[in-house]
C-alpha cells in the first residue's frame, strides 16, 4: 500500500544529524569490538579427522523426526553459515522444528592432505559420516542436505550408493552445468590457467586465490558494501548482519591440491556432470541412479552459481518424487539471513516433514 | 546483494517447479521516512550495478584471463625459485625442508589415527567395566508432521 508524506526539512535535518552522531559514536565501537561469535549452537564433535569434521547438534525438542538430517557443507567455506547466531541459524530452526541435525564440514586441509582427491570425499569422508550418523541414531535412513559444492559431493555419493541409506536428498544452489558459470570458466580457461603448475607448486589451492576469485565476481561489491556500512553505522542490526556475513565470506578454506586439480579438469574444463563421462575413482556416475525424493533449491539472483548452472540437475536425477524451487535471493542470502528465514527455511521444513517419519 | 534482469522460472514437464510468491513488494510510491541520504543510496546502487556489469564483461574476455594468469604464473615461478633456494639452504644447514616436515606430519597423523583405533578397541574390550561418561538423554524419534488444515 503506497503512503506519501511530504518531507519536512526540519525533520530531515534532525534525522541526518542524529544518524551522523550515531555513526561517529558507533563507528568507534565497530572498530573496538571483537568479531561476533558464530556457529555457537551446542554440539558434539563426533569425528575430527584432518580436514573432515562431523558434528551432532544437541536436540532442542523432546521428540524428533525418525530420519536424521545431515548437512554437507561446501569445501570452500566454513559450515557456520548454517548456524550464524540465534534467530538466524538454519540449524537452530531445524532443531526447534524437531529434526535431529548433523553437519559434515571442513577444516583447512593439512599440508599432508594435499593428495586428497574427489574419491576421498565421495567414497571415504561422506560414507564415514553417514555410517557414524547411523551408529549414533540407530536409524537406517537419513536425509542429506548439500550446499553448493557440498551438493555436488552429496549427489555423487548418492549416485554411487543407490541402495544405501538415503531417504531424501536436498541440494541448495548446486552447480551441474559448469559451462554456465561464465566467470569461473573465463578464469579457469585451460589455454591460460596451468592448474598442474599451481597445484605442484603450492600443494593446495590457496584460500587467498579462491577469495579473490569469488570477490571479483562482483568487482564493485566490496567498495559499495563498505560505503553502505558507513551509511548504516547508526543501525545496529545492519552492522551486526554485515559483520557476520563479511566474516564468513572472508573465512575461506584452501582446497586440497589433487581435489582442486580433479574438479578443475573434470568439471570446469570437461563439464562431465552435465555432458556425461563423470567418474569417481573409475566408478561411473549416473545421476539417474538417484531415486530418493529430491528437492532442488535454486537462487534466482545467484551470482556464484547462476541459475543456468544449477537448473539442469533436476532433469538428471532419476527420482519420481522431485521438486525444483526457485527462490528470490542470492547464493548466500538463500540459506542465511532475513531472506532465508522468510523463504527457504519454511519451505524446507514443509518438504521434509512428511518425508522424515 | 540482488541483481536484476533474471528471467522468470520455467516449469518442466514431470517436475514440480515453483517460484517464491513472497517477493518483496515494490517500494514505488512509498515515502514514509524523510531521508536525505536516499539520493546517495540510489546512486550507489546504480553505480554498483553498472560497475559490476562492466567489470564482469571485461573479466570474461580472453585478454583479461591471459593477463591475470600471466601474473599468477609469474608469482608461481617466483615461488618455485624461492622454494628451490630455500631447500638448498636448509640442506646446507642440515635442517629438514618443508616436504620433510610435511611427511613427518603425515606419519604423526597416521600414528594418531592408529592410536585412536587402538583406544576404541580397548574400550570395547574393557566393555562394561570401562568408565563412561553419563549418556545424554536422547529424544524419542516419534515426531509426526503437524496436521495440515
Amino acid at each position: 500500500m503506497a503512503t506519501k508524506t511530504a518531507p519536512d526539512p526540519v525533520e530531515q535535518a534532525r534525522t541526518a544529524f542524529e544518524r551522523a552522531l550515531q555513526r561517529n559514536i558507533k563507528g568507534l565501537g565497530y572498530f573496538a569490538s571483537p568479531d561476533p561469535v558464530l556457529g555457537a549452537s551446542p554440539k558434539d564433535v563426533l569425528i575430527e579427522r584432518g580436514t573432515m569434521r562431523l558434528c551432532h547438534y544437541r536436540a532442542q525438542s523432546d521428540e524428533v523426526y525418525r530420519v536424521p538430517l545431515l548437512l554437507v557443507m561446501a569445501t570452500t567455506n566454513r559450515g557456520y553459515i548454517f548456524d550464524m547466531v540465534p534467530g538466524q541459524s538454519l540449524v537452530e530452526f531445524l532443531l526447534k522444528r524437531g529434526y535431529d541435525v548433523f553437519m559434515l564440514d571442513w577444516a583447512p586441509p593439512r599440508p599432508d592432505e594435499r593428495h586428497l582427491a574427489l574419491a576421498d570425499y565421495v567414497l571415504d569422508f561422506l560414507p564415514q559420516a553417514v555410517a557414524r550418523v547411523a551408529d549414533e541414531t540407530s536409524e537406517p535412513d537419513l536425509t542429506v542436505v548439500g550446499y553448493c559444492f557440498g551438493g555436488v559431493l552429496s549427489v555423487l555419493w548418492a549416485a554411487l550408493h543407490a541402495d544405501g541409506p538415503l531417504k531424501n536428498l536436498v541440494t541448495f544452489t548446486t552447480p551441474t552445468d559448469f559451462k554456465a558459470m561464465e566467470m569461473f570458466q573465463a578464469w579457469a580457461d585451460r589455454r591460460f590457467f596451468d592448474v598442474d603448475r599451481l597445484v605442484d607448486t603450492f600443494g593446495q589451492c590457496p584460500a587467498d586465490l579462491l577469495y579473490t576469485s569469488f570477490d571479483m565476481l562482483r568487482p564493485a561489491g566490496r567498495i559499495a558494501g563498505n560505503l553502505r556500512l558507513l551509511d548504516n553505522l547508526w543501525n545496529d542490526e545492519f552492522v551486526k548482519s554485515h559483520r557476520m556475513f563479511d566474516r564468513w565470506a572472508a573465512d575461506m578454506l584452501p582446497l586440497a591440491g589433487e581435489y582442486f586439480r580433479e574438479t578443475t579438469k573434470k568439471l570446469m574444463w570437461e563439464n562431465r556432470l552435465m555432458e556425461g563421462g563423470m567418474e569417481v575413482a573409475g566408478r561411473p556416475i549416473h545421476l539417474s541412479a538417484v531415486t530418493a525424493p529430491f528437492l532442488h533449491v535454486v537462487a534466482e539472483h545467484d551470482h556464484i552459481v547462476p541459475r543456468a548452472a544449477s537448473a539442469p540437475l533436476i532433469d538428471k536425477i532419476g527420482s519420481s518424487d522431485k521438486q525444483e524451487v526457485v527462490l528470490k535471493g542470492g547464493h548466500v542470502s538463500l540459506v542465511a539471513g532475513g531472506n532465508a528465514v522468510k523463504r527457504l527455511w519454511p519451505k524446507l521444513d514443509l518438504w521434509l516433514q512428511e518425508r522424515s517419519t | 546483494m540482488m541483481q536484476k534482469g533474471e528471467a522468470g522460472p520455467r516449469v518442466k514437464p514431470g517436475v514440480t517447479s515453483s517460484v517464491d510468491a513472497d517477493a518483496a513488494p515494490s517500494d514505488a510510491g512509498r515515502m514514509t521516512t524523510p531521508d536525505p541520504g536516499a539520493f546517495f543510496r540510489q546512486m550507489l546502487t546504480q553505480w554498483e550495478g553498472v560497475a559490476n556489469q562492466m567489470g564482469t564483461e571485461l573479466m570474461k574476455s580472453g585478454e583479461f584471463a591471459r593477463t591475470v594468469h600471466g601474473a599468477t604464473t609469474a608469482g608461481v615461478r617466483a615461488q618455485e625459485v624461492a622454494k628451490e633456494a630455500m631447500t638448498r639452504a636448509l640442506a646446507a644447514a642440515n635442517m629438514p625442508n618443508r616436504d620433510e616436515i610435511t611427511d613427518l606430519s603425515a606419519r604423526m597423523a597416521g600414528i594418531e589415527e592408529r592410536l585412536g583405533r587402538i583406544e576404541s578397541l580397548l574400550i570395547k574390550l574393557a566393555g562394561a567395566d570401562a568408565p563412561t561418561p553419563p549418556a545424554r538423554p536422547k529424544p524419542a524419534r516419534t515426531r509426526k508432521p503437524p496436521q495440515q488444515g
